[in-house]
Formats: structure tokens, C-alpha cells, sequence
């Protein structure tokens, strides 16, 4: 898993997209969370990824033993 | 009705919502009315026209609810669900199609949960049973709740945070399985 700058990280907002800021939120705090939300995310996607190999992997050895 | 057996159907209003999730209306309206909800299909506006919610929109109520149940403020849930719908933004990008709560129900989906520590902190954690788990976040439950100025020495004492984190020495905590929830509205009422 790779870390970004934060300021990075603002590129990938897309201008005008409603990201639901709350008002209560301080802005620091709004881009901490944005952070996080980042990092979850692409360990979510790395996971699911990593299943789906491991998946794929079960298949081919389960049609070598039936032949 | 649940979520499963109204696939088609893409939005609910405040009744049936309440209805779905098992709580009272006025619940709801006050995690609207404080912008930790943010109704995704039509927002209240005046007299004749109601709040409509989206499938999204439950499980945030579902998370959201049961934060508020154990007293955790407003402020710490509204950026427990702010972080829901920016983690479904990104994941998006990577898998087209990914939607909350939807793709949570899937057969190998992972175990997402909100943590929320003795030592005053929010976390996030992902796993499954063979990968294990892992924490991220350890904000601050001060820093959701005040609302001062940004200030460089905040943002200087917020940074190194969102990482994976290993919180150490907690002896209790709050912890939502949103992973659970998603599999609790296919249940209904």
C-alpha cells in the first residue's frame, strides 16, 4: 500500500462534485478525512482484488484434479 | 419490504425508511436536520414536498443511528458517514459499478467497520477472516466536534493520520460492523 501526499490527493476531486461538506467540519479536517477515506478504499479494492486471484487460482487446480 | 425483495426500487420515503430500519421517524429527521444524513433522491423543501431516500441512505441511517444510540455526537457520525461516501467515490474509480449498501451483500465481501476507541479516537477497520484485519484513522473526536478556525498547527497535529493505524492500550470501544448493517437491510421489517 502506497502513501500520497495529502495536497495530492486533491487532484482527484472533480470540480463542482458535491462532496457533501459538512459545514461543522473544519477544512483540515475535511481533507484528513478524505485521506482516510483514500486509504480504506484502495486497501478495499487491493483485497477484493486479492481474492478474486486467489479465486481463480482455485479453479484451475480444481479442473486439473477432475482431469 | 427490504432492500433485496424492492431491487428495483430506488427510493424510500422517511415512513418507509423508519419503517425498514425499525426506528422512530423523528430519529431521522434529526440526523437530517443536523446534515449528518444527506437525503440522495430529494431533500425536504417546505410544505408539500418530503425527504426521499436512497439505498445508500439507509445504511448511512443504519450506521448513523446506532452511533447515536451508544451517545456518540453528531459531528464524530456526520464524518463517520462523510467517510462511507467518499470510500464508495474512490472505490468506484477502481471498480465501476461498486455501490453501498449493494456491494457489501456479495458473497466475498470484506468486513468494514467504524471503531471508535477509549482513547477518544475514530478508526475504520477492514479485513476477513484470511487476510486479517487492519485499522486505519485515529482521528480525533475532538477535532470532529470543535469547530474552531483551520489553523496550521492543526492541520500540523492532524497530518500522519489516515494511515493505518495501530492504536494501542485500548481497554474499551464502540464498534459498528456497516458490513452487518448492509446484511441486516435485506432482513426488513
Amino acid at each position: 500500500m502506497h502513501n500520497k501526499p495529502v495536497e495530492c490527493l486533491q487532484s482527484l476531486r472533480v470540480s463542482g462534485e458535491d462532496h457533501g461538506t459538512r459545514p461543522e467540519l473544519a477544512a483540515g479536517v475535511i481533507e484528513l478525512l478524505d485521506h482516510l477515506a483514500q486509504e480504506l478504499a484502495l486497501e478495499y479494492v487491493r483485497l477484493m482484488e486479492q481474492a478474486a486471484g486467489e479465486g481463480v487460482s482455485t479453479a484451475d487446480e480444481s479442473c486439473g484434479k477432475e482431469e | 419490504m427490504t432492500i433485496m425483495e424492492s431491487a428495483e426500487r430506488a427510493e424510500w420515503t422517511l415512513t418507509e425508511a423508519a419503517r425498514l430500519l425499525g426506528e422512530p421517524q423523528h430519529r431521522l429527521i434529526y440526523l437530517c436536520e443536523k446534515g449528518v444524513i444527506q437525503p440522495d433522491v430529494q431533500e425536504a423543501e417546505g410544505r408539500g414536498s418530503s425527504r426521499r431516500f436512497s439505498a445508500r441512505n439507509l445504511l448511512e441511517f443504519g450506521v448513523a443511528l446506532r452511533l447515536r444510540a451508544v451517545g456518540i455526537p453528531a459531528p464524530v457520525t456526520g464524518a463517520v458517514v462523510y467517510v462511507l461516501r467518499e470510500f464508495e467515490k474512490v472505490i468506484r474509480k477502481e471498480i465501476p459499478g461498486f455501490s453501498l449498501p449493494e456491494s457489501l451483500l456479495e458473497a466475498k465481501s470484506l468486513e468494514l467497520s467504524v471503531v471508535i476507541g477509549d482513547d477518544q479516537r475514530l478508526y475504520f477497520t477492514l479485513g476477513s477472516g484470511k487476510s486479517g484485519t487492519k485499522t486505519y484513522g485515529g482521528v480525533s473526536l475532538q477535532d470532529l466536534i470543535e469547530t474552531d478556525e483551520d489553523t496550521g498547527e492543526e492541520r500540523k497535529r492532524l497530518r500522519n493520520v489516515g494511515s493505518e493505524a495501530k492504536p494501542v492500550g485500548l481497554r474499551a470501544k464502540v464498534e459498528v460492523s456497516v458490513t452487518g448493517i448492509a446484511q441486516d437491510l435485506r432482513l426488513g421489517a
